[in-house]
């Protein structure tokens, strides 16, 4: 094999379609043509995926900070990429080559390696490239560049020199006379960093690294160093391969901002190991070593990686996540960027396990995955993941818009939203929870304090004033509310309380503080349906014993709710205190508001 | 203190308890045989704490002392002789021992034997006899079950059950699992305990035909005796996961077919399963199973139908081949059957005609496969 390729009449083709993702939006958008077209992310931390030519003269590159780029070139149209069009356009072009080449390797979503070794013969390389260059152009509209030489690395840099909209023949023989002038960065693999080592050792051009012996490079760069060096020298050996394998599979997201809520990235490693653990099954796929990479807001970048059992169960690969996430996030710094990854992969399934996989959890498993093939990845998924990742901070003076931003690990105090009943309805329920215990004596530790409990959050104690203000102008706008008290209900066998009957005007009240305070989801419980608990976490059986007593208790109440109370506590085990008491509009006219 | 012994039989029992060393022990003595002489018998001790093992040789001395050796430099040199008669002299005071035969004469150092870890006594015990039969077939039908996974140490043993009507051994990996059952051996009283593989697998290797084995067992050990031979093993602490509850009771598909058959064809087939996964699918329809196994990586496949007797509903169903190939290896009765139930539920294989006093109950769980 290597033989063969070392022979000179090899003919390697690189084809690489020019700004590709730019060039597909003008051709569905004509009038961008001839502007500076950007495709990237349009939020600050996005970076620059593909930029017009006419960009380009501003000094615009791939991968530049999208805010770099507003600075240089304010009149830049920046555009949303349609990967899916991208997509299509790409096949198209892999199939115009694919009925013409008898090899080729897809190297990237617009970049391709055609090997022609001996078709010389018949046509000669050179022509016959530009006649399916010319014809990719032709039937997709699409500009694209070749270089033709006698291996992959002299090919892509001649393509690199032929673009825009060209193509580059380098003869044989030539190929170290062809690279020598060039900046060693235009060797492929030499990236930024390759480069200012080189440059502090005083390489700058590629024919320094020729006349280099091969030995300092490898002391150098090690095993890279050869390659490099071998690249230099116009010597590539490897094979054009029609296929390559996935070695693994991963993901990662940037923040808009730098966070420290813990809570919020490992939810959002639980989404994407849920995610990649499906991609996974679907190519029915085992992964052997699981990798947690986290950047800080310093671009310090850490990862670490375990060996597991081969699997593709999500409980197995969340946990193991998590504990890698754990391990790794040691400093208290802000996070960047977090991701996972799945290596070592193989073809398999899942070994069910005779303790922890229960017939359940398989057949839970198999329902999701089935979901998620009938209505996409996102479907169905675990509840931790779907909590929306932070984006809420104003980017002037970093302050949360909401009340989640806090440090989420300090212990943080309780609040509770609730109408307090006049003393009538409490007398009452008093009475029949003291039944209660009369019947069964387990209940005597029951805490209900008989409030009709509308918001029940978790908040930072200096948000305290602000909760208050908020409830305020909620509170300012309402009217009274007459309550309707019916009838003891259950909930499960597990609770007991005293629903309120026509429940609207309640309803909106709740949902109008609910959008005035806008609290973290997963801190939060929202009566929707606003009630008294009585009794509550009651077992099936002392539950049958007590609930006869209240399926006979007929209580009807009528009461007007004027005041809102706000109560407190900072734990679990202490009582609430009453913080303050906010009294309704009294005017009876909702007032108009022009 | 010196005595005298042959080294042909002297090598016997020295490679019969050098099972039980830890050639990487922390403690230096632990490498070492405790060499026990009390006039005309020779006791040898090899421990590595958890499992220590100790057999007797009868030897020429008139004298009584302890002496620990280097368990290597004596195996080696046991090994390179015939049949000769070896005299031992050792200084008690350097622990000097100089091995003298016809020809040669080689000297080594040992160490103080008083400083060689106690070796736990019987006591508070209750005991059980047990067939040396009965005893090795339940250490092979089960040792290969055990699992491997430090972080679950129960499941690294074998666990025993006995009780006045029969005795149980039960070994799970969490894939697989093995209940063997003897009702020809009997305990006075309900108890139940996790051995360590090791000991098991040194007793499967020393333990003789026609012999009876004492256990006598405390809440901490297990003293084996046989022969010459004691064997004392620490039980494995913890609690054993609850096996019983594991084993479905309801499973209508039947399959029965010839055990050797059927084992030569999944290995067969398996040759072309992937070498990490080994997984072999069946799909069983009407009175026929087709085996069938892929590597995908090399586009390798292997297909083979049997015929087989089958009641019940047609069904495709894979497992992981390693397993089902030493469960297979380990069953010796001419058919066996495996009952299943759901494709992702456990298959039981059981053998077909065993002998009353044995019973024996195989479980595999399958591997996932989409449909």
């Amino acid at each position: 094999m290597i033989l063969l390729h070392n022979n000179p009449s090899n003919s390697i083709v690189h084809m690489d379609l020019d700004s590709f993702f730019v060039s597909v939006s003008c051709l569905m958008h004509p009038e961008l043509k001839g502007k500076p077209v950007i495709v990237g992310g349009t939020s600050d931390r996005g970076v620059v995926a593909s930029c017009s030519y006419e960009a380009r003269k501003f000094g615009i590159h791939a991968a530049m900070p999208t805010k770099l780029v507003k600075r240089l070139c304010p009149e830049a149209i920046f555009i949303r990429g349609d990967y899916d069009k991208y997509t299509e356009y790409s096949d198209i072009v892999s199939q115009i080559i694919k009925e013409q080449v008898p090899l080729y390797e897809k190297a990237s979503i617009d970049e391709f390696y055609i090997d022609l070794t001996g078709m010389d013969k018949f046509f000669g390389c050179y022509k016959w490239a530009t006649e399916l260059r010319q014809r990719i152009i032709r039937e997709t509209g699409l500009p694209i560049s070749f270089g033709l030489s006698k291996n992959k690395t002299v090919s892509k840099v001649a393509t690199g020199e032929a673009k825009p909209n060209n193509q580059m023949y380098v003869n044989y023989g030539t190929e170290k006379s062809f690279l020598a002038p060039m900046p060693v960065s235009k060797i492929p693999m030499v990236g930024e960093k390759t480069t200012a080592l080189l440059r502090s050792m005083g390489v700058e051009k590629v024919k320094t690294i020729q006349d280099m012996p091969v030995e300092l490079m490898q002391n150098v760069l090690g095993e890279n160093g050869l390659i490099i060096w071998r690249k230099a020298n116009g010597i590539d050996n490897t094979a054009v391969e029609p296929y390559n394998e996935r070695k693994s599979i991963s993901t990662e997201e940037t923040f808009d901002s730098d966070t420290i809520d813990v809570q919020m990235l490992k939810a959002l490693l639980v989404k994407m190991t849920e995610k990649l653990a499906f991609q996974l099954r679907c190519e029915k796929k085992l992964t052997a070593c699981i990798a947690v990479k986290i950047r800080y807001a310093n671009f310090d970048t850490h990862t670490t990686q375990v060996r597991i059992a081969h699997t593709c169960a999500d409980h197995l690969l969340i946990s193991g996540v998590k504990q890698l996430f754990d391990k790794l996030y040691q400093r208290r710094m802000l996070v960047r960027l977090i991701g996972v990854r799945f290596s070592h992969l193989l073809n398999g399934a899942h070994q069910i396990n005779l303790f922890e996989d229960s017939a359940h959890l398989l057949a839970l498993y198999q329902t999701m995955d089935n979901l998620r093939k009938n209505y996409g990845s996102h479907a169905i998924m675990r509840a931790v993941g779907s909590a929306k990742s932070l984006r809420t901070f104003n980017p002037f003076n970093g302050i949360s818009n909401s009340l989640s931003s806090a440090a989420p690990d300090a212990a943080q105090p309780q609040f509770v939203l609730a109408i307090n009943p006049p003393k009538h309805v409490h007398n009452e329920i008093k009475k029949q929870q003291q039944n209660a215990i009369n019947i069964h004596p387990y209940l005597a530790s029951q805490k209900n304090y008989g409030h009709l409990m509308l918001m029940q959050f978790k908040a930072p104690q200096q948000q305290q004033q602000a909760i208050i203000d908020a409830v305020q102008q909620v509170c300012a706008l309402q009217t009274p509310i007459p309550i309707i008290l019916q009838t003891y209900m259950h909930h499960n066998k597990q609770n007991i309380y005293l629903p309120v009957q026509k429940v609207n005007t309640l309803t909106q009240l709740v949902k109008s503080l609910q959008a005035q305070l806008q609290l973290p989801h997963h801190q939060t419980y929202v009566a929707y349906n606003p009630c008294i608990n009585v009794i509550s976490g009651l077992t099936q059986n002392v539950f049958d014993t007590v609930f006869q007593h209240f399926e006979h208790v007929n209580y009807n109440t009528t009461f007007i709710a004027d005041t809102l109370m706000l109560l407190t506590r900072t734990s679990a085990y202490e009582p609430y205190t009453l913080i303050h008491e906010f009294d309704f509009n009294n005017m009876q006219t909702v007032p108009v508001i022009n | 203190m010196k005595f005298i012994v042959s080294s042909s039989a002297l090598l016997k029992q020295v490679q019969m308890v050098s099972g039980a060393l830890n050639n990487n022990s922390p403690l230096d003595i632990l490498t070492h045989f405790l060499f026990d002489i009390d006039k005309n018998e020779l006791s040898i001790t090899a421990s590595d704490l958890e499992t220590t093992i100790t057999t007797r040789i009868a030897i020429e001395s008139k004298e009584k002392g302890k002496i620990a050796v280097s368990a290597r430099l004596l195996s080696d040199m046991l090994k390179t002789f015939g049949d000769e008669p070896l005299s031992f002299t050792i200084n008690p005071k350097t622990f000097g021992i100089e091995v003298s035969t016809g020809q040669g004469k080689f000297k080594l150092t040992g160490l103080d034997g008083n400083d060689y870890p106690k070796i736990p006594e019987v006591t508070n015990a209750n005991f059980v006899d047990m067939p040396s039969e009965v005893l090795s077939q339940a250490i092979s039908k089960t040792l290969f079950a055990t699992g491997t996974d430090d972080l679950r140490p129960v499941m690294m043993g074998v666990y025993c059950q006995l009780s006045p009507d029969d005795v149980l051994f039960v070994a799970t990996d969490a894939h697989r699992l093995v209940r063997y059952k003897r009702t020809d051996a009997r305990a006075q009283n309900n108890v139940s305990f996790i051995l360590p593989k090791k000991p098991l697998t040194l007793l499967r290797n020393i333990v003789g035909n026609d012999e009876k084995v004492r256990i006598d067992y405390n809440d901490s050990n297990a003293f084996f005796s046989f022969g010459d031979v004691k064997l004392v093993c620490r039980f494995i602490e913890g609690r054993y996961p609850n096996y019983e509850a594991v084993i479905p009771k309801e499973n209508p598909n039947k399959l029965t077919i010839d055990r050797s058959l059927f084992l030569s064809t999944i290995r067969r087939v398996a040759i072309f399963s992937s070498k990490t996964t080994h997984q072999v699918k069946f799909k069983i329809t009407g009175s026929q199973v087709a085996i069938s196994a892929e590597d995908a990586d090399f586009n390798h496949e292997g297909n083979e139908v049997l015929s087989c007797s089958y009641e019940g509903v047609d069904m495709e169903i894979a497992f992981n081949s390693k397993f089902l190939v030493e469960m297979l290896n380990n069953l010796d009765t001419e058919e066996i059957t495996m009952h299943m139930s759901l494709p992702n539920r456990a298959g039981l294989i059981t053998p077909v005609g065993m002998a009353d006093e044995e019973d024996v109950l195989m479980l595999v769980m399958p591997v996932m496969i989409s449909n």
